[in-house]
């Protein structure tokens, strides 16, 4: 089985984003990045295929400006075969799921697993909009791929309990967490990860319609600052106890 | 001494064959475990050639591990039985060698030589009945009582009743050559008991028994455990001389294509002489806090695995280097759950009396397991992963890491770039709110002192510890590169550093990467500035305070005193010291070798342990003083889950510095 993981590469969850001076746009200049987490999650879910069945080639490919090449490098030192970089400094969400459409296209995926939505903008637009575009069966949100006679189950995760889909090949699923924590790269991993060859062209070359349907951020503004707590100490515990209730009727307004 | 062969035509031949055949046997195995030996990989272990002969004469010779607390009436029983066992050895080269060649060992004619011999069989004698009673009726837990720790003290004692029964034996019969003067317990002793023509005859046996008893050991030697008693010589002479702190490096790890130990072909030669020289006292296993609290992990058993596989695969791995000796062919038998159970404490080393390194051999396989398996436990993964990304094991936003300074205002290196000191805070003390509390109190503390000092805030990133001691190498260099570039960007050339983990990779470490600066711990230099009399420290409240040792700056480093010289300085408090878990045997809190960050399911959690000692003491301390960030959050949080906060609390030792200064 061939799988193909388009991922996107985004500010780390570790980094305090700060707004930028424009108002419309978060600073990114010194910032780590990596591969958005439910991205990470598909790939390990791929990974894991893998580990049952050797005979298992994951893919990842990336539609994004130059630096996402990095993240590739990461998935590849994770243990996937090949990556691809589709180079696009700015485009519309529907523009890369067009490009990711011809990728798909060209190299024929029987399983295409999207993370269920980016962490920097959680639109979780692409991968619903790519099966769109392929006209193959979506299945959304799933924790687990089995493969089956003519086909995959795709499991999903619901109140209580999960759900068994099942879905003819070529398939595409998006994943919303694998058994496993998202696996950390061996070190022969990682070098042979940094030896690989990661193809590189320009989302002109592959001759889609990078335009589509956009919006335009009119400002961000980052969280208002938290103010100090407040310690009730005065008085037995009774009357802490009223003067909690009281500021939380009154200042709270939460009773 | 005398010999009933008389020379080489009167029975010397015999002897000369015997000895052939027990000291042929001895050396037959001896190169074949030399040969297994070979098999490990090479490492120079030459350096410090003077320390090597002092260790020699101090550990070796002296016996000076084995004299420790709460060991010193086995050790002395041990110690006794190894002098004699030297003595007496020249004796039994003098034996052999007039029984058959007839010539003497110079010297081993005199009265001293004789009563030497003499009161040293007594003694082994009775030291022999020590470990006997031991085994047989205060057996300690940990101690693995086989069929061959009996062979050997009947052994040895078969050799001494002989010895001294030869001796008075011959005495009586006016067998002993002129001018041989009668030692006391064999003349006076025995020698009034063996009378008459009888002597003679006791006198012939005893003495073929002995010498037969003596070829009988030299040939059973190498397949006891009791080798040690040859291989501790290069054991103890071959230790590792770097700080006992510092890993090993591994060199050109971009271009290596296999890391740490999967086989043992994988481990040093040294690793493997370890194996050889282990005498399964049990003494690590004793100390180590991860076996106490009922966790899969006992140190002595990791030694005993590798050797048991030398052992056993040796000699199919001599034949063909290649061979699949065990399935899967290349795995060491000391299990993941065991190597993650370890904190890297140094309980067991410390304890080891033939200079054992346990944490390396952990340390190696933890290598295999994390930078060619990827398989390290997911928490520990997360760890490293916060660490490549964020630069903290906690994953807080790295730009935050200065924070906890701003409202102090203390300055950066790029504000003050002619400090005298860098303050390296560490991961804790920079995002830990209760370990920021000790930061301030040391900036207190310096500012107090007139100390030059600067941070790096968002431009320092983690020491690399942890990620080293889960057995992530290449992070670890990458992070250690990182910080040493920067050190170099601001010209530092003095570190201070509140965090022992800090301390001991910066110390010890850095220079393994051309990282070589003046480190000193926090607590070493506020000694220091008391002493010089820039730190005054005003009477507070009255207290009794316990010391917990840290095990990155105590057994690592050495540094015992000076945070108790610093408790000592502060009018009011009284120092208590946890016993007999203080200094050299102080109790690990958990949290090293990057547990603090690896959930702890098996078992007691050890820093429960650790706050049941400290309330065991029922001294009257209030608190709990300590000089490392993961001891405090580990003792908080034990003291926490107990409920004792009433009773004891945590705190850092500078903090009681910082709230009582008068200048």
């Amino acid at each position: 089985m061939k799988i193909l993981i388009p991922l996107k590469q985004v500010p780390d969850s570790t980094v305090r984003v700060k707004v930028g001076p424009d108002g419309k746009s978060i600073v990114t200049e010194g910032i780590t990045w990596s591969i958005s987490p439910y991205d990470e999650y598909a790939i390990e879910m791929a990974l894991e295929r893998k580990d049952a069945d050797a005979s298992t080639v994951v893919a990842v490919v990336t539609v994004g400006p130059a630096r996402s090449r990095d993240a590739l490098r990461q998935a590849l030192a994770m243990g996937c075969d090949e990556a691809s970089l589709v180079t696009a400094d700015a485009t519309t969400p529907l523009g890369v799921a067009r490009a990711l459409a011809k990728v798909v296209e060209e190299t024929k995926p029987d399983l295409v697993l999207c993370g269920k939505q980016a962490s920097d903008d959680d639109q979780g637009f692409v991968g619903p909009a790519l099966a769109e575009l392929l006209g193959w069966p979506h299945v959304a949100t799933i924790t687990k791929v089995v493969p089956v006679e003519g086909g995959v189950e795709l499991w999903r995760e619901v109140e209580g309990g999960h759900e068994v889909w099942k879905a003819a090949l070529p398939a595409l699923a998006t994943v919303h967490k694998s058994e496993k924590e998202p696996r950390y790269p061996s070190l022969p991993g990682i070098m042979k990860a940094k030896k690989k060859d990661i193809p590189e062209r320009a989302i002109g070359a592959l001759g889609v319609d990078a335009s589509g349907p956009s919006w335009t951020i009119l400002s961000m503004e980052p969280p208002a600052a938290r103010g100090g707590g407040k310690i009730l100490k005065d008085g037995d515990s009774k009357q802490i106890a009223e003067q909690l209730a009281t500021a939380l009727r009154d200042e709270a307004k939460v009773l | 001494m005398i010999a009933p062969t008389g020379g080489f035509y009167n029975g010397g031949a015999v002897l000369l064959v015997l000895a052939f055949l027990g000291f042929g046997a001895f050396f037959w195995r001896a190169w074949r475990l030399y040969g297994y030996m070979r098999l490990g990989r090479d490492e120079g272990r030459i350096d410090h050639p003077w320390r090597r002969v002092r260790d020699e004469l101090v550990v070796y010779l002296g016996q000076r591990k084995l004299l420790k607390r709460p060991y010193y009436i086995r050790g002395l029983a041990h110690a006794l039985i190894f002098w004699g066992f030297l003595v007496i050895t020249i004796g039994t080269i003098d034996l052999l060698a007039n029984g058959i060649f007839g010539f003497h060992v110079p010297g081993t004619g005199s009265a001293l030589f004789a009563w030497t011999i003499d009161i040293f069989a007594v003694l082994v004698l009775a030291s022999i009945a020590i470990a006997l009673v031991r085994r047989m009726f205060f057996r300690p837990p940990r101690m693995h009582v086989a069929l061959d720790g009996y062979v050997i003290l009947g052994l040895i004692a078969i050799l001494m009743v002989t010895l001294l029964v030869f001796e008075g034996a011959g005495l009586s019969a006016g067998l002993l050559e002129k001018g041989y003067t009668p030692p006391p317990i064999a003349g006076a002793v025995l020698g009034a008991i063996f009378k008459g023509e009888v002597s003679a005859v006791i006198f012939y046996y005893a003495w073929w028994l002995h010498v037969v008893t003596v070829l009988a050991f030299a040939a059973y030697l190498p397949q006891s455990k009791h080798l040690h008693i040859v291989t501790t010589l290069p054991n103890v002479f071959f230790r590792k001389q770097t700080p006992r702190g510092a890993l090993s490096l591994i060199e050109d790890i971009e271009n290596k294509e296999t890391f740490g130990a999967a086989s043992i072909r994988d481990f040093s030669w040294k690793q493997l002489l370890d194996g050889y020289t282990c005498t399964e006292c049990g003494r690590c296993s004793d100390n180590c806090p991860a076996l106490a609290t009922g966790k899969p992990l006992d140190p002595q058993k990791i030694v005993l695995d590798i050797r048991d596989q030398l052992l056993r695969d040796g000699s199919k791995l001599l034949a063909d280097p290649k061979a699949d000796t065990v399935t899967p062919a290349h795995f060491t038998e000391s299990k993941p759950e065991e190597l993650w159970a370890c904190t890297t404490c140094a309980a067991c080393v410390e304890a080891c009396p033939v200079t054992i390194e346990h944490i390396d051999k952990i340390v190696d396989m933890r290598r295999h397991l994390t930078l060619m398996e990827g398989s390290a436990p997911p928490e520990a993964q997360r760890a490293m992963t916060n660490i490549e990304r964020a630069g903290n094991p906690w994953g807080e936003p790295r730009e935050t890491r200065g924070d906890w300074a701003k409202e102090l205002g203390v300055p950066t290196f790029a504000d003050k770039p002619d400090a005298e000191y860098l303050y390296f805070v560490g991961c804790a003390a920079s995002f830990d709110r209760r370990n920021q509390k000790v930061a301030r109190a040391l900036v207190q503390v310096l500012r107090a002192a007139g100390v030059s000092f600067a941070i790096l805030a968002s431009e320092e990133t983690c020491n690399g510890d942890p990620a080293r001691r889960i057995g992530n190498e290449y992070l670890w260099q990458i992070q250690a590169q990182q910080n040493i570039d920067t050190f170099k960007k601001y010209g530092v050339r003095k570190v201070i550093a509140s965090c022992p983990h800090c301390f001991n990779t910066i110390a010890n470490e850095y220079p393994q990467l051309g990282g070589n600066y003046e480190v000193i711990h926090a607590l070493q230099l506020v000694d220091r500035l008391i002493t010089e009399g820039k730190l005054k420290v005003g009477r507070g409240m009255a207290e009794a305070v316990a010391y917990h040792d840290p095990c990155y700056l105590g057994r690592h480093n050495g540094v015992y005193d000076q945070p108790r010289a610093v408790l000592d300085a502060i009018p009011g408090v009284q120092r208590v010291e946890i016993e007999p878990h203080n200094r050299e045997r102080g109790f690990c809190c958990g949290a090293g070798g990057g547990r603090m960050w690896m959930e702890e399911k098996i078992g007691q959690r050890v820093n429960h342990r650790r706050v049941e000692q400290i309330l065991a003491i029922k001294s009257g301390a209030t608190k709990v003083a300590s000089g490392c960030p993961f001891c405090l959050i580990m003792l908080e949080e034990g003291v926490g889950a107990k409920g004792v906060q009433e009773q004891i609390r945590p705190v850092d030792v500078l903090e009681l510095v910082a709230g009582r200064l008068e200048n």
